[in-house]
């Protein structure tokens, strides 16, 4: 199916949405480690995860435009708040903190690579080609990040800790990437979206074994609370938010 | 971004070497020959290479910080990777420049050690506040245009990890030129509001951009250790002379005003006027133009410029924070990551 019946539309931009998002402010937050981070290569590193993720998000803006006609740096830079659908790990602050940054990466990183594999089974063949595209670069991301948990996890006692004190502090927050966006269900029952087998599940089963080599606990639970997916956000989202429309909206209508 | 040339080392150190080693040195270099780490070279030639290469390294991961700033509020996703993009460069131009300096024999964190704590210095233009967005188009123009104008001599030097170095270099600084062409031309063809800010960015790095260069040559620049051992193949001046003839031009085609500028204590400009000497000279074929406030360069070299608390601060707790990282997963005092 190439076309998407007009009643799908709008579960479709949302769930569209609530993945852009989060990809456009993970990369967001990622960015401003370019420099700084604890050794250069990894600085290299984490830079280029960043960038994948914020042309991740540019791509899907793009699909998102193909149903609504919306300019995709619009849709990026011009909504208020409460439109953002992102989970808010995606933005909490990391205050500088290697291990709240490699956590937040990931739980998100995984989190993305399995939602990526399911939306693969898309019927809607504009979808699943772009998440099919995508899962490629986002299995890097995922291997880079579950090596640097292994390492702060088996590197010395100190690092052990802090590690793991940042994987308990994300936890909750991690626990909210499956808030449900608004309308999937719609998309499931169409048998738009094909894989209804169970995504904490699935997440869950792909980030123990590293968690277990590493020497780590996971201590996470589901929840049914409502959040970002339904435009509810916290103070860390909108200073993010802030910093990201502060040019573009000094005159939202002139070419940067 | 910069490649500075400018370190300097005690003519006095040449004649300690050897001087029928040094006569076959000097006779290599001179026939255009390269340098490589293990081949003999004098101790004055080792420690100026060394310094060129660690100040460059220095000025790469510096030179970060400002742009870096301005990642997060770049203002569509083009522009947003694309600065992401262009702050990694710098920061791997560093990575690449820190190699070559250890070849030499001073470890990577040895050099980020004596960074941080003021032992060694990195490029002056870094200390410089970039208030707005234009100030980032404005970097990448006229910084990185200065930079390319620069390495692009600095290519032809004699050490070679150096000069490969340097070419690699230079092909990923000509991708920042144009992405900084390519975004002051668009604010000069956008609204009153933008082309204003650009004016005003420009009144702010046109001088840092002259003085990019290094301070004016002496009678004797081509008889010191840099140039007669090839490491510099072309003095301050003429480059800023070069860098002029491209850029005067070229800024005013897009409607910039180049004035001469007056700055507060904050790197702020507080009076422009149209600098009254500049025109093409028709007997040179070189443009006229008035020299960068150099009482000024010298108070910021000296480390009381604008910015330059600042950026060192930041260089120091990126250094701190990352630590206990490094110590848990580098293999105890190498520089690099270890493979289990």
């Amino acid at each position: 199916m190439t076309e998407l019946e007009k009643q799908f539309q709008s579960p479709m931009v949302n769930l569209l949405l609530s993945i852009a998002d989060d990809k456009l402010f993970l990369g967001h937050r990622n960015s401003d480690w370019t420099g700084i981070a604890p050794i250069l290569e990894a600085d290299i590193a984490f830079s280029s995860l960043a960038q994948d993720d914020i042309a991740h998000a540019s791509a899907i803006y793009q699909l998102i435009h193909t149903l609504t006609g919306e300019d995709p740096d619009q849709i990026a830079f011009g909504r208020t708040e409460n439109e953002y659908r992102c989970a808010d790990i995606v933005t909490k602050n990391d205050e500088f903190n290697w291990a709240f940054a490699i956590a937040r990466q990931f739980y998100c990183n995984t989190f993305d690579f399995v939602r990526l594999q399911r939306l693969s089974a898309s019927s809607w063949v504009p979808l699943s080609s772009l998440a099919k595209r995508l899962c490629a670069e986002q299995a890097i991301h995922v291997d880079h990040v579950h090596s640097w948990i292994k390492h702060l996890g088996k590197g010395n006692e100190d690092s052990n800790a802090r590690i793991q004190n940042a994987l308990d502090t994300f936890a909750p927050y991690a626990a909210m990437l499956f808030e449900k966006p608004v309308g999937i269900d719609i998309l499931h029952e169409a048998e738009i979206l094909t894989d209804h087998s169970a995504f904490f599940v699935s997440w869950k089963n792909s980030i123990e074994p590293t968690i277990d080599t590493a020497g780590l606990t996971l201590n996470i639970q589901q929840d049914e609370l409502q959040g970002g997916r339904s435009g509810k956000h916290d103070e860390d989202f909108t200073q993010s938010l802030c910093e990201l429309q502060e040019v573009f909206s000094t005159d939202p209508l002139a070419a940067w | 971004m910069s490649a500075s040339a400018n370190v300097e080392v005690n003519i006095k150190d040449c004649e300690t070497a050897d001087p029928e080693k040094l006569a076959v040195f000097e006779k290599h270099i001179s026939d255009g020959g390269l340098i490589e780490p293990n081949d003999w070279m004098p101790e004055a030639y080792r420690t100026l290479m060394l310094r060129m290469a660690e100040h460059h390294a220095n000025s790469e991961i510096v030179g970060a910080l400002p742009e870096g700033e301005w990642i997060t509020r770049a203002p569509s996703l083009l522009r947003k990777l694309a600065l992401t993009a262009k702050v990694q460069d710098e920061v791997g131009h560093g990575q690449m420049l820190y190699e070559v300096a250890q070849d030499l024999g001073k470890s990577r964190n040895a050099m980020l050690r004596d960074l941080i704590t003021g032992v060694t210095k990195y490029h002056n233009c870094f200390n410089y506040p970039c208030p707005t967005w234009a100030d980032i188009c404005m970097i990448a123009w006229l910084i990185d245009g200065a930079a390319i104008l620069n390495q692009g001599t600095l290519a032809h030097g004699s050490f070679g990890p150096y000069i490969r170095t340097m070419r690699r270099i230079n092909m990923e600084e000509a991708f920042h030129f144009k992405h900084g062409e390519d975004m002051v031309l668009t604010l000069m063809s956008g609204t009153a509001k933008q082309k204003k800010m650009a004016q005003e960015a420009f009144d702010r790095w046109w001088d840092p951009s002259l003085a990019f260069f290094g301070p004016n040559d002496r009678p004797d620049e081509r008889e010191r250790p840099a140039m007669k051992w090839r490491m510099k193949t072309a003095t301050n001046d003429e480059l800023r002379q070069k860098f002029v003839n491209r850029f005067a031009p070229a800024a005013m085609a897009t409607g910039l005003v180049i004035n001469v500028c007056k700055k507060d204590e904050n790197g702020l400009v507080i009076s422009a006027t149209p600098d009254p000497k500049l025109k093409l000279n028709e007997e040179t074929g070189n443009w006229d133009f008035t020299q960068p406030d150099w009482d000024e360069f010298f108070k910021v070299i000296r480390g009381n410029g604008p910015c330059n608390k600042d950026r060192l601060a930041l260089r120091r707790f990126s250094y701190e924070q990352g630590e206990w990282v490094r110590r848990a997963i580098l293999d105890g005092s190498t520089e690099k990551p270890c493979n289990n």
